[in-house]
């Protein structure tokens, strides 16, 4: 039997148009990688694509309140996370 | 504490930074002041909108201030606001002051640390347009590898 974790989707910068929506619960086996959460999450949003949507995942970063995580760190318990856009304060 | 670093989404302040950047034994404090400009990549701008994720930004600041601390002097006292909502032309997004005994170490922390915001903090910006349209741009990658 596979056990699942449920992880909430934070949004920001130019993932903001998803605030709207409904809070995107992914449900996902534990010990997935946070290559597995984005290609869950693309999935997930597959209905917005425009054509740029995958591109945009792949070039973000995965992070909590504290820290941004490896690409191929895995998640062994539900919580939030979010999906942080390449940046450019100042 | 000789740092100080917070996301605003009230306006910001540059005597409040200039005040936490003095002590007595600094000889010198060094002031950076980000600025909404008009026009970006040939487009004329109206206007940017922030966003930050505010706890994790602030763990990075912070850490930004502890590197500067270490590797230019230990006695700098540093500020650091960005601003977060919507500003028009000439709206102060970013306000860095170091104070420090002597003025090179004040200028390249200073640099570093406007450098380092802007590679690592997760602040992003929308720009609008005098055309009605509006575009969130894109940076630097924040993924580890």
């Amino acid at each position: 039997m596979t056990n699942n974790i449920n992880i909430e989707i934070e949004y920001f910068g130019a993932f903001s148009k998803f605030k709207d929506e409904t809070p995107l619960i992914l449900k996902m086996p534990v010990n997935s990688t946070i290559q597995d959460l984005k290609t869950t999450l693309f999935k997930a949003l597959s209905e917005f694509d425009d054509g740029k949507l995958e591109g945009l995942i792949i070039s973000s970063a995965i992070a909590d309140d504290y820290r941004i995580y490896n690409k191929d760190e895995t998640i062994s318990k539900s919580g939030k996370l979010a999906i942080l856009p390449p940046v450019n304060g100042g | 504490m000789q740092f100080l670093t917070k996301i605003s989404q009230t306006a910001l302040n540059i005597e409040e930074a200039l005040e936490f950047a003095q002590a007595s034994s600094n000889g010198c404090a060094n002031l950076f002041v980000g600025k909404v400009r008009n026009n970006n990549l040939g487009r004329e701008v109206l206007g940017v909108s922030y966003d930050a994720f505010d706890p994790l930004c602030i763990n990075i600041l912070n850490e930004i201030a502890i590197e500067a601390i270490k590797e230019f002097e230990h006695r700098l006292r540093i500020y650091v606001s960005h601003f977060k909502g919507k500003l028009e032309i000439g709206g102060i997004s970013v306000v860095i002051a170091v104070g420090s005994p002597h003025r090179d170490a004040s200028f390249l922390a200073c640099r570093y640390i406007i450098e380092e915001l802007k590679k690592r903090a997760p602040i992003w910006k929308k720009e609008h347009y005098i055309d009605g349209d509006d575009e969130w741009l894109l940076g630097h990658e924040l993924e580890k590898q």
